[in-house]
């Protein structure tokens, strides 16, 4: 259909948002990917055959993706109760129980590392016969923790809506209700599973403060082996080495991903909630158990990470918030300190996302169709590319010249906001689709220009989803930490999570102390943004 | 002052779904566009008001071309068929957005929608939200928006078509009377012959994007000139005298009993009952005449299936086709 455009002026636009991201996104991986392969002139050649040659450095690739499979299939067994009490039961709390699930998930992954480190000085799970500190175990706890929610929250979501009648023709065909379920109700949940599993997988592989600052020195992935090569030993060209393996396989997974993604959108009629009310004792104690299993599982170490923060030997006090004030011997700066910086680079990171997220989202649903695909697939490139190897692109890249950005401000919420840039065009391109175009067309007959029919319709209705895209990269900066380890080196430019992993990573009460209450303040802000944010969004269902 | 469109053409790559309309709708008349789905009359609507580019023609208002100007200067007001109201908005906020978009002042503005409101009969819901509102009443805050910044010419494009029908034929008697009342200047289309007779002053059917008929009501359904409006209009019987083809108005059909003599210039032809439908006042008979025509016509009585009568035609209410 040939309608009429409503404004011309779109491409000068649109080359904001791509000349950002090919700046400080695209570039950035060219030049790693160009190292890594020993493409650049002048230097000494590619060492991927010898990493991949190397016995440590397979040791290394291999945990990463055993672990990765282990906490995903751990993840999928945790979640399990509760996806299957929130899709078939009606109970007092399911929604805040789908919301709360979802905090865990939210939090910046050091607030995780914190948390489940004050388990252990708390239990006394650092030495003894129950040891976890330094374990596999600990990884893994921690990344089951974080990543429940994914599953709960679309498994769950899906489940609800599925039509019951196929099960229930099973039943009267004479299966018993577990072969009911086994026989047609998973493999229906297949496709759904297997989406949010391969999202887990991604997480749990690109993982990079929890295995920092929870697995220690001896459990190296490839995420914290490029961080030790780069920034340990400056051994940049092993370092892009390793970042072409991860970039790769992450690209592999992203792809695994999108594929299965799709098969789970259009595969089964969905019809509404068809949960039904607790019948019976039985159905009560599995719900029950499903609920407060779960429950408790997410709420230790929350509970925990806030108890230590107000612990001292001498009982329970402020003293470590007090001392946030003060300058820590292992800290450039005061946390109170860090915390402004934090906050400053959140306000900053999430107007670079509002400013491009914005113009790329409008872009992308009212450009050319050519120029909006390019647009919309450059923008969510980033999805795709773990935190350390965009921080350690941006580095190695933006070094000279007029774009030698390494000691300035700008280069931190710069680097957050690629990250949070997808998020807020997630939250906002959909909303702007669902418009009804004869909105715009009514309000054009009415007289309003088409700049006026931007402002009173597509930023009207855009408007909330907006604010809620730019919470979450408010958010997301604040607790950014992979990327931020590569750029934030300027010691007067501390963050919070990069403050609490310096604080963590020392013995010594009075300091695990101060780590605690700043990672309780991180946890209080980052949850107080990413719930009101998701309110405001106009779906009424949030995108989280 | 009259809308006068000529020559337009719009074509969608291959296909041309407006070919060479000309129409005239003088100032305070409403024109009736019928046709069924997909012959363009919507298309039509659309190129006059701006929505959709003309590739041929011109639209002028009272000798001044409109053509060029982008659809916010055109000054034609448009109902849509599923009333495209702002969801984001309450309806006092809908009706007041042509007037905020004139930059008229608050105070005026105020007073213009609740004039509006209380057109239409929904003075108290000015702070509703939309979505609260019925089909009905969704409908009627649409045309109360569309007329808010006084539009030279209101274009209605089936406004009514999502509401059911007994509905639609309470708010299209409605909207006809506001119309006429405020000498409002519009197009109303529709795939309902029944709502465009109703509506409109003048009528114009289309098919396969051009005006077959353009007329009275009257004009058009007592003398439809070609079998597409015929057929359109539920002339459905065509037979063929001397040579020439008619269409047979259902006012020209009479059924009588076998045994009635007629007269000679209202030949009979015999045929069965076929079927016999009550529709409360009378009966609509269907007959398959024994030359393999049918016809309908209405009768008083019922007649079963299966009675023999005789169809008289009066020839004088035969509609001569052209095609």
């Amino acid at each position: 259909m040939r309608a009429l455009r409503v404004g011309g002026a779109l491409i000068p636009i649109a080359l904001i948002p791509l000349a950002f991201i090919g700046v400080f996104f695209a570039w950035p991986v060219v030049t790693l990917l160009w190292r890594g392969l020993g493409a650049d002139v002048g230097g000494d050649g590619s060492r991927l055959g010898e990493v991949l040659a190397n016995a440590r450095y397979q040791r290394i690739i291999w945990f990463t993706f055993w672990q990765a499979a282990l906490s995903t299939a751990l993840t999928a067994v945790a979640a399990l109760p509760l996806t299957w009490a929130v899709a078939n039961r009606t109970f007092v709390g399911r929604r805040a129980a789908r919301v709360l699930v979802t905090v865990p998930f939210v939090l910046p992954t050091v607030v995780v590392a914190g948390a489940f480190t004050a388990v252990m000085d708390r239990f006394g799970l650092n030495s003894g016969t129950v040891q976890l500190r330094h374990t596999v175990a600990a990884i893994i706890l921690a990344h089951v923790f974080f990543n429940v929610a994914v599953v709960v929250r679309s498994v769950g979501s899906f489940w609800s809506q599925l039509d019951r009648t196929p099960e229930q023709a099973a039943r009267t065909l004479g299966a018993s209700p577990w072969r009911a379920f086994r026989a047609v109700t998973l493999p229906r949940l297949r496709p759904p599973l297997l989406a949010a599993l391969s999202i887990v997988f991604l997480f749990t592989f690109t993982s990079f403060a929890i295995i920092l600052l929870l697995g220690g020195l001896g459990k190296a992935t490839l995420e914290t082996e490029i961080f030790r090569a780069a920034l340990t030993n400056f051994d940049i060209p092993t370092a892009a080495a390793l970042s072409v393996v991860q970039l790769v396989a992450v690209a592999a997974l992203m792809i695994a991903n999108t594929a299965l993604a799709r098969r789970a959108s259009h595969q089964q009629r969905l019809i509404g909630d068809r949960a039904q009310p607790i019948r019976g004792r039985r159905d009560r104690v599995l719900v029950t158990s499903a609920i407060w299993g779960t429950a408790l599982f997410l709420a230790i170490p929350i509970m925990t990470l806030i108890e230590r923060s107000f612990a001292r030997r001498d009982g329970f006090t402020l003293a470590n918030y007090q001392a946030l004030r003060v300058r820590a011997r292992q800290l450039p700066i005061s946390a109170l300190d860090a915390l402004a910086n934090s906050l400053a680079f959140a306000v900053a990171a999430a107007g670079i996302a509002l400013l491009i997220g914005g113009i790329a989202s409008l872009v992308i649903v009212h450009g050319r169709s050519s120029l909006s695909r390019v647009l919309e697939l450059a923008t969510l490139l980033p999805l795709g590319t773990s935190a350390v190897t965009l921080g350690f692109g941006v580095l190695i890249t933006l070094d000279s010249g007029v774009f030698d950005l390494r000691a300035s401000w700008w280069i931190i919420p710069i680097t957050q906001s690629l990250i949070a840039i997808p998020f807020v065009i997630r939250s906002v391109v959909p909303v702007l689709r669902a418009i009804d175009p004869t909105l715009r067309e009514a309000a054009a007959t009415l007289g309003a220009s088409p700049t006026q029919v931007r402002r009173e319709i597509d930023l009207s209705i855009g408007g909330r989803a907006l604010a809620t895209g730019v919470g979450f990269a408010f958010a997301i900066s604040l607790g950014e930490f992979g990327a931020t380890s590569f750029v934030g080196r300027r010691s007067d430019l501390l963050t919070v999570p990069l403050a609490i992993a310096r604080l963590l990573g020392r013995p010594g009460d009075l300091l695990r102390g101060q780590a605690m209450a700043l990672s309780v303040i991180l946890m209080v802000v980052t949850a107080l943004v990413v719930v009101i944010g998701d309110r405001f969004h106009p779906s009424g269902k949030g995108v989280l | 002052m009259t809308l006068e469109v000529s020559g337009l053409s719009v074509r969608f790559g291959d296909t041309t779904a407006v070919d060479d309309v000309s129409l005239r709708v003088p100032k305070g008349e409403v024109l009736g566009l019928v046709g069924p789905s997909g012959c363009g009359k919507s298309t039509l609507l659309r190129a006059v008001a701006g929505l959709v580019r003309a590739d041929a023609g011109t639209i002028s208002w009272a000798g001044s071309d409109l053509g060029a100007l982008p659809v916010e200067q055109r000054g034609i007001g448009f109902m849509f068929q599923a009333h495209a109201l702002f969801n984001h908005r309450t309806v006092f906020e809908n009706v007041a957005f042509g007037l905020k978009m004139q930059g008229i002042a608050k105070p005026e503005r105020v007073e213009r929608v609740d004039e509006l409101l209380e057109l239409v009969g929904l003075s108290d819901f000015g702070d509703r939200s939309v979505e609260q509102l019925s089909g009905g009443e969704a409908q009627r805050v649409a045309l109360a928006r569309a007329l808010a910044p006084r539009p030279r010419l209101l274009l209605l494009d089936e406004p009514l078509a999502a509401l059911d029908r007994a509905r639609r034929e309470q708010l299209n008697r409605d909207l006809t009377n506001l119309l006429l009342e405020l000498g409002q200047t519009a197009i109303h289309v529709t795939h309902d012959q029944h709502e465009a007779f109703a509506a409109a002053d003048q009528i114009a059917v289309m098919n396969e994007g051009r005006i077959m008929r353009a007329g009275t009501a009257s004009e058009v359904w007592r003398d439809p000139r070609s079998t597409f409006v015929a057929s359109f209009i539920g002339h459905d019987t065509i037979i063929e005298r001397d040579g020439r083809r008619f269409a047979v108005r259902a006012d020209a059909v009479t059924i009588v009993a076998v045994n009635v003599p007629t007269p000679a210039d209202k030949p009979a032809t015999p045929g069965v009952v076929v079927s016999c439908a009550f529709q409360g006042d009378r009966f609509q008979v269907d007959v398959e005449a024994d030359n393999g025509a049918h016809f309908r016509g209405f009768v008083n009585d019922r007649l079963d299936v299966g009675t023999r009568v005789a169809v008289v035609i009066d020839v004088s209410r035969l509609a001569p086709l052209d095609d």
